[in-house]
């Protein structure tokens, strides 16, 4: 049994899941464990103090985990195998080259190693359950169904948050599993489906019409959100989740220009002071990523691992990547790889090195005057404050100015959602004459005032 | 569920070794067979009674020597690196569940599925290897530059750079250890005596775990209760105003001393619990007998493992029949075998046993026979045989199976009559003599052929009747022909008295001894017909201190003594 439920931003939704797991944990009597998945670790994390703040204790039959190190865990390490014929018993974040050709050459790599790389995770656990993928004669099919009735003896039910950040794979995945006994409950907004933005629509259309599947009433208020702000906000909404606010907050929209004097003091204060302030992406004296979003390649994280030191492998490595990628911001590329090679007397081919350099691009520099974070990681989050610094692109999006019906809902547009709906009181949107050189500001004004911004006090 | 199969290599005695196990298995074998090793090696991959993880770590003597040799010899004579390295000892124990039987067990397993086949497997295995390999043979060849085989020592494999693991076999990753908690192994080893001595205390502690997991909220409750009531009524003694005076000498140390008190420590329940001793009629445990004393062991472990509804138990008793008198052997036996049957398939039973009636009545199917290089499964034994030894518990099971050198026989006028003959020759004591009460000798002839065929030192004779009938003459030929190590002889006629009567001049002898003057059909009836008090005077005569009566032995008893001496 599947029921999906579809809850707009603010809407209370790790509260409401919090709730609904201790209720069904203190009436489950089997053995079978209960999963709660959500798809970050900070996310899980929230969930857990919310259990501990309304229940007193995580019960031991509730797993509390991230969807991808449930199926790592749960599903492709025990079972990879037994169905594929494929052994994982370890998995790699390392950088993977855009290139299809390049990227399919490093996963093989890896494969033969036994290690799945993060990516494939949600690919690899379909095809485990998944019948009508690879198992192309009758013994391999049986073999899926009689998992299938493994997995409903060790599972009870799996509730899962955040579910619009699951692609077209990890929803088939829950599909095959809610279809076969093991109960599923999905809640998530596809209006906030930044990473895979026509998946989850597409997935809820097609469940509607399935008998194993419920699709609930969407709850469309919002706890965060004040009036003023969604008056904004549910221009970006489908038409069924357009939002009602429950927030006694009086909303406030301002814009600040970076010709104001005032300009960085305050972005320099809200920064400070733990607000929200969000990019696109890192732009000019914006920076966004954080520098462990990946780690080595694996065949150089290898040679360190088993360079000659008595130490904890695992933590050798950590310990390794971690000063690298801090010579690697306070030095230049050259000085910090080979720092690195000197340190662990390394032999590198041609190819680690632009692996290497490749790393140490991905990772900022100090230079950057403001670190803020990008509109994707600041999902499931909330503040008084959101100040948005628009970009082209996003001020297009926001204004709605010649977007195309074919370019609606898609995830620019999902983006502005996520970032219009973070403020619980003040909505800041700042305006740097730097990013925006191409524009006219005075039309820039016009169009963001039609809106209600007005200049920040 | 239960473990089916446990490979083990390189661990003590064992270089490969192989074995069945069942819901309940009987481990039989002579001594140095690798018995108790046995169960230590199944300690290591499962969680134990003991959640004491040093256990795991081995030391060198752990080590099969022979494979440690092999390698130590590959380099020091130069072998290629290559063959050196797949040298490396490594201890390794492979368990092999099978049969989870509902959705609990399925859970419990169900991460370590392997396809062996078309079968279906749960597979774990416990590694103790170096954790570099290449490391390894860097440090053993620098140590042995120069040197050659004689200077070695075996037990100077630089063990310190091993290091062990539990993993799933399906993926070679590391079992966590909230997972390998639910299989667990107890076990109740021969060297047990130790079991109630006061310092050990072991009952105690097993008594202890037992009691948490059968008390309940209340009765809990009440015991914490009772606890701080005992604190008090010690409190009222005001023991502690007694032991510590006042002293006038110092003007602030009334006033510090004052404010001590006496509280309990605030031990958790299974502290208070474990200061339990158990007690056996009017004396404590301690001091009774051993066999009281395993007795009671036993019984507790039972109810222990019946106690623990979420853990699969290996429970593993060595020997017993130990210390037990004739009553509380039947006991144990009865015990053993009701509670393994009552258990539930989370309950798997090994017991290793010297004691025939123990092997009978836990059925013969049940048995695992160590030879000393295998295990071998008696489970294909025909029930009718397993029936015939359960209603024969004294049979001597044990001696058919691993005597040297054995001879069937039908009845006590045959193990009388070769009794007699081989008392008189010193040389040939060493053979046993066996009446099997029955005239089939086939299903003893498999059951021993199974533990014994390859094996040249160990023969078997058959001394049977011919009884007029040439199809079953045929049938145990049959066995003689096969197999160089077993003899199977008939009579000429139709029973064992009249080829003795027949045999050289015992017709005159026996005729002197009857006090007859018969022929060889008068004198052999009266023999058929005295039965075994005929044959006993026969043997008495030969035994006579002054004037022994020299019968000869008729010819096939003859052959087979001479095929198995």
């Amino acid at each position: 049994m599947i029921e999906v439920q579809i809850a707009g931003a603010g809407a209370g939704k790790t509260y409401g899941l919090a709730k609904t797991l201790i209720e069904h944990i203190e009436a489950c009597t089997s053995h079978k464990k209960t999963f709660a998945l959500t798809y970050t670790n900070s996310a899980t994390a929230k969930i857990e103090q919310e259990i501990i703040k309304q229940h007193g204790f995580i019960p031991s039959n509730l797993c509390i985990q991230t969807v991808h190190s449930f199926l790592l865990n749960e599903i492709i390490y025990p079972f990879s195998s037994f169905t594929l014929g494929d052994v994982y018993n370890d998995a790699s974040i390392m950088m993977l080259p855009s290139d299809a050709r390049f990227k399919n050459w490093h996963l093989k790599r890896l494969k033969d190693k036994n290690i799945i790389h993060a990516e494939s995770v949600y690919n690899i656990a379909k095809q485990i359950v998944d019948e009508t993928t690879k198992h192309n004669n009758r013994a391999k099919k049986a073999k899926v169904r009689r998992l299938l009735a493994i997995l409903g003896s060790c599972f009870d039910k799996i509730f899962i948050d955040e579910v619009q950040d699951l692609d077209k794979d990890a929803l088939r995945f829950f599909e095959v599993l809610g279809c076969n006994d093991i109960d599923i409950y999905m809640i998530g907004d596809p209006k906030q489906a930044i990473k895979f933005p026509q998946d989850l629509d597409a997935f809820v259309q097609k469940l509607a019409q399935k008998k194993y599947a419920t699709i609930l009433p969407i709850n469309n208020q919002t706890r965060r959100v004040p009036r003023e702000i969604l008056t904004v906000s549910n221009s970006f909404c489908y038409e069924n989740q357009q939002q009602e606010s429950l927030s006694e907050m009086v909303g406030e929209l301002m814009y600040i220009e970076s010709t104001d004097g005032r300009y960085d003091d305050l972005l320099t204060h809200y920064l400070d002071t733990k607000q929200l302030v969000c990019i696109d992406k890192k732009n000019g004296r914006y920076t966004t990523s954080s520098k462990h979003k990946h780690s080595f390649p694996r065949e150089i994280e290898e040679m360190i691992r088993d360079s000659n030191h008595k130490k904890d492998k695992a933590l050798f490595v950590k310990a390794a990547f971690s000063d690298f990628m801090d010579d690697a911001i306070n030095e230049d590329n050259k000085k910090a790889i080979s720092k690195l090679i000197a340190r662990h007397s390394l032999a590198l081919n041609k190819q680690h090195f632009a692996q290497l350099h490749e790393l140490c691009n991905s990772c900022t520099k100090n230079d950057v005057q403001f670190k803020v974070q990008s509109i994707e990681s600041i999902k499931g989050l909330d503040a008084d404050v959101c100040v948005i610094i628009l970009s082209p692109n996003t001020l297009k999006y926001l204004t709605q100015n010649g977007i195309s019906k074919a370019n609606r809902f898609n995830k620019e547009w999902k983006k502005i959602y996520v970032a219009l709906t973070r403020a619980k009181k003040r909505l800041v949107l700042a305006l740097d004459h730097d990013l925006l050189a191409k524009e006219d500001m005075a039309a820039v004004r016009d169009s963001i005032g039609e809106l209600g911004f007005v200049t920040h006090n | 569920m239960y473990i089916r199969k446990v490979t083990i290599n390189n661990y003590r005695s064992f270089r490969t070794f192989e074995a069945k196990l069942q819901q309940l298995t009987v481990v039989i074998g002579e001594n140095d067979t690798g018995k108790t090793n046995f169960f230590t090696a199944l300690s290591l991959p499962l969680s134990g009674n003991l959640i004491d993880f040093n256990q795991k770590r081995l030391s060198v003597s752990d080590i099969n020597k022979d494979s440690v040799i092999d390698f130590l010899t590959s380099v020091v004579n130069d072998d290629t690196e290559e063959n050196q390295l797949k040298k490396i000892p490594k201890v390794s124990v492979t368990v092999e569940f099978a049969d989870p039987k509902d959705a609990y067990e399925t859970a419990l397993l169900a991460k370590w599925i392997v396809v062996d086949g078309d079968k279906e497997t749960y597979k774990i295995r416990y590694d103790f290897k170096p954790k570099d390999d290449k490391d390894l043979l860097e440090v053993v060849k620098k140590s042995f530059a120069g040197k050659i085989l004689d200077d070695i020592n075996w037990f100077t494999l630089p063990v310190e750079l091993y290091d062990y693991q539990v993993v799933s076999v399906n993926n070679e990753k590391p079992i966590a250890y909230s997972d390998l908690k639910h299989v667990s192994l107890h076990s109740i080893n021969a060297e047990r005596d130790d079991f109630s001595e006061s310092s050990s205390m072991k009952s105690n502690s097993i008594f202890t775990k037992l009691l948490m997991n059968t008390l309940n909220d209340d009765d809990k409750g009440q015991i914490n209760t009772a606890y701080s009531e005992f604190f008090s009524a010690i409190e009222k003694t005001e023991t502690f105003d007694k032991v510590i005076r006042t002293n006038d000498d110092f003007e602030n140390y009334d006033s510090i001393i004052k404010q001590l008190e006496c509280t309990p420590n605030l031990p958790n329940l299974k502290n208070i619990l474990s200061n339990i001793t158990l007690k056996y009629g009017n004396e404590f445990l301690y001091q009774k007998g051993l066999g009281q004393r395993n007795l009671i062991y036993i019984l507790i472990l039972f109810a222990y493992y019946k106690s623990c509804g979420d853990t699969f138990n290996l429970c593993c008793i060595e020997e017993p029949e130990a210390h037990l008198s004739v009553n509380n052997l039947r006991l144990v036996r009865d015990f053993i075998e009701k509670s393994s049957s009552n258990s539930g398939s989370l309950v798997q039973t090994i017991i290793s046993t010297h004691n025939p009636s123990i092997i009978n009545k836990l059925k013969i199917s049940n048995v695992l026979a160590f030879t000393g290089e295998k295990a071998i499964s008696l489970s294909d034994t025909p029930t009718k045989l397993v029936d015939y030894l359960r209603k024969r518990p004294n049979f001597d099971i044990l001696k058919l199976l691993f005597a040297n050198k054995v001879i069937l026989v039908e009845g006590p006028t045959e193990e009388m009559l070769i009794s007699t003959y081989l008392s008189k020759q010193p040389s040939l004591n060493d053979i046993d003599i066996i009446p099997i009460g029955q005239r089939g000798y086939a299903t003893f002839l498999d059951i021993w052929l199974a533990l014994n065929k390859d094996n040249q030192n160990k023969k078997i004779g058959v001394v049977r009747d011919y009884d007029n009938s040439d199809a079953a003459k045929a049938k145990h030929d049959a066995y003689d022909t096969a197999h160089a190590n077993v003899t199977v002889r008939t009579t000429t006629n139709y029973t064992l008295e009249i080829d003795l009567v027949e045999a050289e001049d015992n017709l005159a002898l026996l005729n002197d001894l009857f006090e007859m003057e018969g022929d060889l059909d008068a004198v052999s009836k009266h023999m058929i017909n005295g039965k075994t008090a005929r044959m006993l005077d026969v043997c008495d005569a030969m035994v006579d201190e002054e004037n022994p009566l020299d019968i000869k032995l008729p010819a096939h008893i003859a052959e087979v003594i001479e095929a198995v001496s």
